[in-house]
């Protein structure tokens, strides 16, 4: 039951108590004068006859019981008067309301009240609410007091305390309600809670500041465009860059701001495609300015979507790399121009030798002319793959090149696909020339069925190893050496340095020559790094 | 000398800075009978003699002491007289419209001066 302390606008209106009154009295009077009646003992006048008593009896008796009936169906109308109030008490008191006096006291506190604040009925009624709650107000509590009563309400947002000690932010309407003279009476209060609202508020306006700071101060363009390329956001890098304000560039497309035109249809190619695809892109951009030499970009561009998940435009963040490229040009340079020195220098050994072993053994001179061309096809591998590490595959078929004249079908090559580092493609291709030679000369190849088989594997292990292995088969019974030859030697003793691993030649009675490689797997494959910028666009 | 190979007599101009390539080149060439009506290692030199000798084929390397030999190539290709590059450069490092001529890449053995003859001489 909801605490009603004010007065109640009178439950009856005053015609039927006014009735009430006046059936009450008359049968009262009637009763009287019965009474008196039926005493009287005065001889000289006549008595009143039984008859006459009784009439006026019956008839006060029917009065008193009109009157009884007439009261309680008051009753009956107080109390369903009440019970709507009641209830309408209730769903006030669902909607987080209050009531208060004028001096501030609390005299109504609904079970919403109660939910918002923390406070039940019985500790808030007749506080103080301003003490209670911790109210806190932009506008002065008088303030809003003489506007109360000079317009009949007040809006606002309040701060309040929860009965827990933590902040409430709610905004809330006051209206003022006044007696039947018009005298002010007592203050409804409505009231939502808005904290979460307004936390939302504070965090919104917190990212934005962290987006305005990360746009101000990012050495990169970030920007934004519509679906239709117009830029609908910038940052001040940007604006300097194009040299224009900010008003000069909301709205407008590449096409409008950027002094090349075909630059531009490029910029907006590029967009259109983010935007079809709906999928994040990186590739390089080249802007050009008036006077200035063509600066090169490296531009990250991804959808832009609404909550439904359409593509509404794009946002974008490019970083110079002028530079960069400039640098990694010059590099590329000198690498090429490396690879020329070193190729013109075995050319030049082998002039050199060509002279020198001019008119000696033509057999001398020709071992050594393969070997410097097995050098160079290695030293081919490696600067197509810009001296990176060489695919073991391309090694083994460059080494293998100059004798497949007899038909590939004698080498069975097989292995996974494994990236080596310069060193140790150079020291593989090397070994399996010196292997080829030989077998040609004295082992498997040197029979018309003879073959070759080529394997290698990774043994996996807490140190995994590269395994390869080279099988002759189907040549002629081989006896090792008296003394082992330089391209064994080379083999054994080269692999086992620049692969840092071990290799050994074995000549197998009457199977034929059997060479194992084993190196740990770390010290000779390179590693498989994806370069950030190996995307679209890029060479 | 051999004056039995398919090459035996025809007049080569060696176009190379390196001496003792060039020296080889020569030989290669006195092995398959060719006759070396001159060698060159610099530019202008490289210039007037392809302008001035008679010739059936020349050896021209791309790198002449730093400066590239293109112009040379293009006085052959206007005398319509046909040339390899020599080369430690792969095909990349030549003009788009010179990609079609064939290469020797260094070093090289005698078999492959001869394919790259027999290439530019076809």
């Amino acid at each position: 039951m909801v605490a009603i302390p004010f007065s109640l606008p009178s439950p009856t209106s005053r015609a039927p108590r006014l009735l009430v009154t006046v059936v009450i009295g008359f049968a009262v009077a009637l009763l009287a004068l019965g009474t008196l009646l039926a005493q009287s003992d005065e001889p000289s006048r006549p008595a009143v006859t039984a008859g006459e008593a009784a009439v006026l009896l019956t008839l006060a008796t029917a009065l008193f019981a009109a009157s009884i009936w007439a009261n309680r169906k008051i009753q009956r109308d107080i109390d369903a008067k009440f019970h709507r109030l009641e209830r309408f008490m209730q769903a006030f008191g669902q909607t987080q309301g209050m009531l208060r006096s004028l001096d501030g006291r609390i005299v109504f506190w609904g079970i919403g009240a109660e939910r918002l604040y923390g406070y039940c009925e019985k500790e808030a009624l007749g506080k103080d609410g301003v003490e209670l709650l911790y109210t806190r107000c932009q506008t002065s509590l008088e303030d809003i007091n003489s506007a109360l009563v000079r317009d009949g309400e007040w809006q606002g947002e309040l701060t309040r305390r929860h009965k827990d000690g933590r902040d409430i932010h709610i905004v809330s309407k006051w209206s003022l309600s006044r007696g039947e003279a018009g005298e002010p009476e007592v203050v409804i209060e409505v009231s939502h809670d808005i904290t979460s609202i307004k936390l939302a508020e504070r965090q919104l306006h917190q990212t934005n500041a962290l987006l305005r700071a990360i746009l101000e101060t990012a050495p990169g363009l970030i920007y934004a465009k519509d679906i239709e390329g117009r830029i609908i956001l910038a940052n001040v890098t940007m604006l300097d860059l194009i040299d224009r304000p900010w008003s000069d560039v909301d709205g407008r497309t590449d096409m409008e701001f950027l002094n090349s035109n075909s630059q531009a249809r490029t910029v907006m190619a590029n967009d259109r495609r983010i935007m079809d695809r709906a999928r994040t892109e990186e590739f390089e951009e080249v802007i050009s300015h008036e006077g200035n030499h063509p600066r090169i970009w490296s531009s990250t561009k991804a959808p832009l979507r609404a909550a439904d998940g359409k593509v509404i435009g794009l946002v974008g963040v490019s970083v110079e790399i002028t530079e960069r490229k400039r640098i990694e040009e010059r590099l590329q340079l000198m690498v090429n121009e490396l690879n020329h020195r070193v190729k013109n220098t075995l050319a030049t050994v082998q002039a050199i030798a060509s002279q020198t072993l001019r008119g000696g053994d033509p057999i001398v001179r020709q071992n050594l002319e393969r070997r410097l061309m097995a050098l160079a096809a290695a030293h081919d591998v490696l600067t197509r793959e810009n001296w990176e590490g060489a695919g073991i595959d391309d090694v083994v078929t460059g080494a293998l090149a100059p004798f497949g004249e007899g038909g590939d079908y004698r080498f069975a090559v097989s292995g996974p696909s494994l990236r080596l580092l310069p060193r140790a493609a150079l020291a593989l291709a090397m070994a399996l020339h010196e292997l080829t030679t030989n077998a040609l000369k004295y082992g498997a190849l040197s029979m018309p069925n003879g073959q070759v088989a080529i394997n290698w594997q990774v043994v996996e292990g807490a140190k995994p190893l590269l395994r390869l292995t080279w099988t002759e088969s189907g040549g002629p019974p081989v006896a090792a050496p008296s003394r082992r030859g330089f391209g064994v030697r080379l083999i054994e003793r080269s692999l086992a340095q620049d692969f840092g691993g071990e290799a050994s030649v074995i000549f197998d009675r009457p199977a034929g020559i059997i060479a194992t490689i084993e190196a740990p797997l770390a010290d000779v494959a390179a590693s498989i790094e994806v370069t950030p910028f190996a995307q679209a666009g890029t060479k | 000398m051999n004056n039995t190979h398919i090459f035996a007599g025809i007049r080569v101009l060696i176009i190379e800075d390196e001496a003792l390539v060039s020296m080889m080149l020569e030989e290669f060439l006195e092995q398959i009978g060719c006759r070396t009506m001159g060698t060159a290692s610099r530019l202008d030199e490289a210039i007037s003699k392809a302008r001035s000798l008679q010739l059936d084929m020349a050896l021209l390397d791309v790198n002449l002491a730093g400066e590239a030999s293109f112009p040379v190539a293009e006085i052959l290709t206007a005398r319509d007289i046909p040339f390899i590059f020599v080369t430690g450069y792969g095909p990349l490092g030549l003009p788009a419209d010179m990609r079609h001529i064939p290469i020797l890449p260094k070093p090289f053995q005698m078999a492959q001066l001869v394919d790259a003859m027999r290439m530019a001489a076809y």
